[in-house]
């Protein structure tokens, strides 16, 4: 199912969907698999499968260091169409790829939109490429029916909130704080504020994320915006448990399992 | 000629704004606000008062006639004299005019980064000067072996904030610097120390630079009668090449020479040469030549000059390298530990050693007869000297 249809089920139903987050290749190509694969059933609606990459500007320590451990371990843009493609063997969730541009460029946009939608993935995000600096691509990615995913700030101002509506889909990723990607205070009171701002402003579906790691938060944000995408708790319960994956898949079943469920009415 | 950048910052495919969302409206807010002072004389009377009278420019242009005897064959070999500056380099233009732009935009607080440690000590110098609170982002290994610069910016009242991510050297600082932009964009300004980064960084930098080209401009003219037939200066990210090229861009018969690190040669993967060696990418929100691997991961660089040790390289050289206006040529780390000993012996001028390499591609490379050159001293080498020291005993490979 696509990531639309997905939103939009849910929305009928009442319910906050989940993104879930994981770094392709993190810690290891084979245990990376079983997570992406489990993701879905452990109660997230859409997979984000992020890219590992040296020098990302928007992430945190967190992120980082996921990156670090999975290109330590070999991982290569090369590998991810096939990659994508055994997630989606076994795994109905929709999935969403999440990257920074170079890797992208380097490999090629036609070549990467063509491969990965081939293999499966619904949309993509390239978080350093705002809409001015895609050009054509923007149309190459929709010739491969590949959504096209963009952040909102709340440094955004309203009028580029009206080009990012316009060419974000199938929803707007709304970015909850100033700040990089990981767990940080997050002021509820004002969060909420802001996602019905945004929500009120743009046509398209809205996720919220950054910093979202308790189900609490989860409730109170998913009562204003379609759903919320965790990701860097995530991935801290990862690191914090490469020595003991049967701990390590429990907390996270555990862990996206109770965020799920406070998105549900 | 066209003006470039254009309105979104790219010189051709170059340049751009590559940056997550959060930050691409300060960078609107920071080029409109820089196109605003730009045209206005209070601003830019007051950016050349500093520059005169608090960094002692203009800095001569000097005919060093030993070095030209080096070099031979009847050429003429002018230094312009950036390392005359406050604080011992080209740096300073640029942190007085951001920092002044800094105070337009109503920000108290400037963050930057830092490799070797003399933007970090230039723009903690302007934020005393200009009454702004001031953090710099330094590489770990960078904050180990740049020890008496990092003691001065905490003397000059700035926060030194070691950057402990990926490689802890310069590209990791400036990681650090967009990471902590990212989070304080409302309160902070990001001062960057080269002609790199995303729009308007790359165009506000140069501008400020070009000072080094105007003023060489007009002193060859009042000293030779005409313009040189080769400026050169090295190029690591790029900011003294771009200052003293721009005057002479539009000045067909000016050969335009960047000198990049080739560190322990081109032929290994010990270099900072981006150009020479590199493709084209991202990196630090803007599309350049970088040094990159076949999966667009950055690469590990290294110089002998702390400067030069980096995988990218601005926009415009991107540019004017591709439109074949300027030559990007490179000297190893022993070619610019000799052409640093041969300046100081020769000249009595102790070079930075990112300045050395530009001096080492003239002694060591065939440029015609009776040319008239002026060369960037970018720098001063006294943050250099216990490392050199340290490096060698005797000036072994000296050419005497």
């Amino acid at each position: 199912m696509s990531i639309e249809k997905t939103l939009a089920d849910l929305k009928k139903r009442g319910e906050g969907a989940l993104a879930a987050f994981a770094t392709a290749g993190d810690p290891d190509r084979e245990t990376s698999l079983d997570i992406f694969r489990s993701l879905g059933s452990w109660g997230a609606d859409i997979i984000e499968i992020g890219i590992p990459y040296s020098d990302p500007l928007m992430d945190g320590p967190v992120l980082q260091r996921s990156y670090t451990r999975a290109l330590k371990r070999g991982f290569k843009l090369d590998a991810l169409p096939a990659f994508v493609e055994e997630i989606g063997k076994t795994s109905s969730a929709p999935m969403l790829i999440m990257t920074c541009c170079n890797p992208v460029l380097r490999y090629g946009a036609l070549r990467f939109f063509r491969d990965v939608s081939s293999a499966g993935a619904d949309s993509v995000l390239i978080t350093d490429m705002p809409p001015e600096e895609w050009g054509e691509s923007l149309d190459l990615a929709r010739q491969f029916n590949l959504g096209t995913i963009f952040l909102l700030a709340p440094t955004t101002p309203m009028s580029r909130m009206q080009l990012i509506d316009g060419v974000s889909t199938p929803f707007v990723y709304c970015v909850s704080k100033m700040g990089v990607t990981g767990a940080g205070e997050l002021d509820l009171e004002r969060l909420r504020d802001y996602v019905r701002f945004v929500r009120d402003s743009v046509s398209k579906p809205v996720m919220v994320g950054f910093g979202i790691s308790e189900p609490e938060q989860a409730k109170a944000v998913g009562s204003m915006a379609d759903g919320v995408v965790v990701g860097s708790a995530a991935v801290a319960i990862i690191e914090r448990h490469l020595d003991d994956r049967a701990r390590m898949f429990a907390l996270l079943d555990k862990f996206i399992g109770g965020l799920k469920t406070a998105l549900k009415p | 000629m066209i003006e470039l950048p254009d309105s979104k910052g790219h010189f051709g495919v170059f340049g751009g704004r590559y940056v997550p969302e959060t930050l691409f409206s300060a960078l609107q807010e920071l080029d409109e606000k820089y196109r605003e002072v730009k045209g206005d004389p209070e601003f830019r009377s007051e950016f050349l008062y500093l520059l005169r009278h608090y960094l002692g420019r203009p800095t001569p242009l000097y005919l060093a006639s030993n070095l030209s005897k080096r070099v031979g064959n009847g050429n003429r070999i002018y230094l312009k004299r950036e390392d005359l500056n406050h604080t011992g380099a080209h740096k300073m233009n640029n942190t007085i005019g951001q920092g002044l732009l800094t105070k337009r935009l109503g920000k108290r607080r400037v963050i930057a980064e830092t490799g070797a440690g003399m933007h970090g000590v230039a723009t903690a110098t302007a934020a005393a000067l200009l009454g702004l609170e001031c953090e710099i982002f330094m590489g770990e290994i960078d904050i180990a072996r740049q020890a008496p610069n990092v003691d001065r910016m905490k003397m000059l009242g700035a926060k030194v904030t070691a950057a402990m991510s990926g490689t802890r050297t310069l590209k990791d600082a400036v990681n650090e610097a967009f990471r902590c932009w990212t989070t304080n964009v409302t309160s902070t300004n990001y001062i960057m120390g080269s002609v790199v980064g995303p729009h308007p960084f790359p165009a506000m930098v140069r501008d400020f630079q070009r000072v080094i080209g105007d003023e060489a401009r007009e002193q060859i003219m009042e000293l030779e009668g005409r313009l040189p037939d080769m400026v050169t200066a090295c190029v690591g990210g790029g900011s003294n090449a771009m200052g003293i090229f721009y005057p002479f861009i539009g000045d067909e018969t000016v050969e335009l020479v960047g000198v990049e690190a080739a560190g322990k040669g081109l032929d290994t993967a010990l270099h900072g040469a981006s150009i020479n060696k590199g493709s084209v990418g991202v990196l630090h929100g803007a599309m350049s030549f970088m040094l990159q691997d076949e999966g667009g991961q950055v690469l590990e660089t290294h110089s002998v000059s702390a400067g030069l040790d980096y995988p990218g390289v601005g926009p415009e050289h991107a540019w004017l390298k591709a439109n074949g206006r300027a030559r990007y040529e490179s000297a190893t780390d022993d070619e610019a530990m000799d052409a640093f000993y041969l300046l100081c012996r020769e000249e009595g001028i102790l070079p930075a050693l990112e300045s050395s390499h530009a001096i080492a591609w003239l002694l060591n490379n065939d440029i015609g007869e009776n040319k008239t050159v002026i060369l960037c001293l970018s720098g001063r080498g006294d943050k250099d000297m216990q490392y050199v020291s340290g490096l060698r005993q005797s000036p072994a490979g000296a050419k005497k």
